[in-house]
């Protein structure tokens, strides 16, 4: 009896959860990249939202579909490699030198000015990796402001959509 | 046997590399059929040649709440990036004259994916790169030796595409399918060596085209539609890669245009060019090899690369059948050559001439002669010879076949004992204008030395067995030894 009351209320519990962060209010983002003008194969970008205290909280983007070589970017991969969740929606195609492309992110509201950073790594196949490309603290005025990366990446924009 | 240089590094190049183009040749031909398949996607729209920018942008415009990129493909597919009235992100074709959503983004398939992994890096990433690079560079050489040896086969440059002699199935069909799919070949292994050097940055491509984009004043104060923007209307979608939205309100985010040879970059609120960038021949070279080696856009390539790719599975195999052939008709003695009363001579290119030669010898020395047989180029002094008997075909425009290079030379050179007689028995082909010219060559350097004739020289068209048995019976009866060698022997031996 006892057993199946918490079983109840673990279901309900589950439902109010997920339905309720359903609701919390996310923003997308248009989110440019332009790369540096490096030789060589496209770049794969991964963005990732850091936490307040400085782990991988969930992957936004990833660019580069060959999936060989996600391993290449070890400090991401220690994060993904182990669940392999599911990437769909969020993959486009790699960069390559003097590139820019524009995706779409996702951000929850609650991530902005509450100590969470978003993390571009960079990586070129059998070329270097550039653990924080781009890394910036999600702030509201930060956003919106074009950041110089430090590897492959030239700069990277940000612009809420309506 | 001795082998020409040509013959030599078109088969060393091909049992080197012979796993990795059996590899990629079933691969290839397997992702013959990935462009085919997309082509027959329903994206393409009918009389997409005349629609310019302007009206799909406009449509675009209606239909969407905002617009990130357009692109038409190699397949005239057109596709967008774009969020929807109701804010949801959209990628995928649409249909450029009523700004209708066709369908997602073409996913590879992981079918394909995995082959083309297979295909390009045997999965060992960059080293497999590397391997497949280099066979693939191979594969060009062994087409280059190829036609060399197709050409000293033939007689002349000129004779290239001429009749073939029919010797036997691999030999008959290897030169066959090979004059019909060198150039594909060549192409497609070329393309394929430049795909390969691409990824180890040999062209350095970023770094010659680096030029800046050359960027005129912005006017601020001007705002025009999009829809009157001059290079929009004078633009065709057809002949864009791919139109970027500006990215902001702001003055400096532009549209960017990609055209097929370069960056156009159009204030969005003038309308006016603002900078361009030609994009230089390497760009247009690797975008040009791209689809030349992968068949995309084009039905009727791809049909050719696959064809192509089943010929090159089809020369490895008659090449190998061929080779294994030539390797199985070597020469064995039981006597020794100054032992020898008779001594049989062979000159042959392919192996054909050795059947017959063989033939002959095994049926004297199944008689108790003592006879001795070897190839043109190892002549020398014969002690004990009194009949010298010579098979050779002609190799080329009337040239010696490979193992008979320096006979005349040592025909000259070498003196028999005067009891020695000759007979030549010459093979080859009327379809050719030098027939049996080395064995009419050897017949008149003969004549010149102290041996005499024993029979008259005979000529074989197409390695007639009719008249073989009128040479061997002719011989036979004047030699008093009985000998009688049927088809099934010289097909046997």
């Amino acid at each position: 009896m006892l057993k199946r009351r918490v079983l109840i209320i673990g279901f309900i519990s589950i439902f109010v959860l997920t339905s309720f962060k359903g609701l919390i209010p996310a923003q997308k983002y248009k989110c440019m990249l332009q790369m540096n003008s490096y030789e060589g194969e496209g770049a794969y970008v991964i963005v990732s939202l850091i936490n307040p205290s400085n782990q991988y909280e969930k992957t936004l983007y990833v660019l580069g579909k060959d999936e060989d070589w996600y391993s290449d970017i070890p400090n991401w991969w220690n994060y993904y490699g182990k669940k392999r969740y599911d990437l769909d929606g969020i993959t486009g195609a790699t960069l390559s030198g003097n590139k820019t492309g524009v995706n779409i992110i996702e951000i929850d509201d609650s991530n902005i000015n509450s100590g969470y950073k978003i993390r571009f790594e960079t990586a070129v196949e059998d070329e270097e990796y550039h653990k924080m490309d781009v890394e910036f603290e999600l702030t509201t005025t930060s956003i919106s402001s074009k950041k110089v990366g430090s590897g492959y990446i030239n700069y990277v924009r940000l612009i809420p959509i309506n | 046997m001795t082998t020409s240089i040509w013959r030599y590094s078109h088969i060393i190049l091909a049992s080197t590399a012979a796993v990795f183009i059996v590899i990629a040749s079933v691969t290839g031909s397997i992702l013959a059929f990935e462009p085919i398949s997309e082509k027959l996607n329903p994206y393409k729209i009918d009389g997409i040649e005349t629609v310019y920018l302007t009206e799909t942008i406009e449509v675009l415009k209606q239909n969407y709440d905002q617009v990130l990129q357009l692109k038409t493909d190699y397949n005239a597919f057109v596709f967008i990036n774009a969020i929807s009235k109701k804010g949801d992100f959209i990628s995928g074709y649409i249909n450029p004259i009523t700004g209708e959503y066709l369908g997602p983004e073409i996913e590879k398939n992981n079918f394909y994916n995995y082959i083309t992994n297979l295909h390009r890096s045997l999965f060992l990433k960059g080293v497999g790169r590397f391997f497949v690079g280099l066979s693939s560079f191979l594969l060009f050489l062994i087409a280059i030796t190829g036609i060399c040896l197709i050409i000293k086969r033939q007689g002349s440059v000129k004779r290239f595409f001429s009749k073939i002699v029919y010797e036997n199935f691999s030999q008959y069909y290897h030169v066959v399918a090979g004059r019909i799919s060198l150039i594909p070949i060549i192409i497609v292994t070329l393309s394929g060596v430049y795909l390969s050097l691409l990824r180890f940055d040999f062209f350095d491509l970023e770094k010659r085209e680096s030029q800046q984009i050359i960027t005129e004043n912005i006017e601020k104060d001007v705002v025009i539609d999009s829809k009157y923007f001059p290079i929009f209307k004078k633009t065709r979608l057809v002949d864009i890669n791919s139109l970027s939205f500006p990215f902001s309100d702001a003055i400096d985010d532009t549209y960017t245009l990609n055209l097929k040879n370069k960056k156009v970059l159009i204030n969005q609120y003038s309308g006016k060019v603002v900078g361009t960038k030609e994009l230089g021949f390497n760009s247009i070279i690797k975008s040009l090899n791209v689809n030349i080696h992968t068949g995309k856009g084009s039905i009727i390539w791809s049909i050719i690369l696959f064809v192509s790719c089943i010929n090159i599975l089809f020369f490895v195999y008659s090449g190998f059948a061929m080779t294994l052939k030539r390797k199985k008709n070597k020469l064995r003695n039981s006597f020794k050559s100054d032992k020898s009363k008779y001594v049989v001579l062979v000159g042959s290119e392919n192996g054909n001439t050795i059947a017959y030669a063989n033939a002959f010898y095994h049926q004297l020395k199944d008689k108790g002669e003592q006879v001795y047989i070897t190839e043109l180029n190892k002549y020398k002094f014969f002690k004990k010879c009194e009949h010298l008997v010579i098979f050779t075909s002609t190799y080329g425009q009337g040239e010696a076949p490979s193992n008979g290079t320096t006979f005349l030379e040592l025909l000259k050179s070498i003196k028999q004992n005067s009891n020695m007689r000759y007979s030549v028995v010459g093979f080859g082909s009327k379809a050719y204008p030098d027939f049996c010219k080395f064995a009419v060559d050897i017949t008149k350097t003969l004549k010149n030395t102290n041996s005499t004739p024993f029979i008259k020289s005979f000529y074989i068209d197409n390695r007639s067995f009719i008249l073989f048995s009128k040479w061997f019976r002719l011989w036979s009866d004047k030699t008093g030894i009985d000998i009688k060698i049927t088809e099934y022997d010289v097909l046997s031996s």
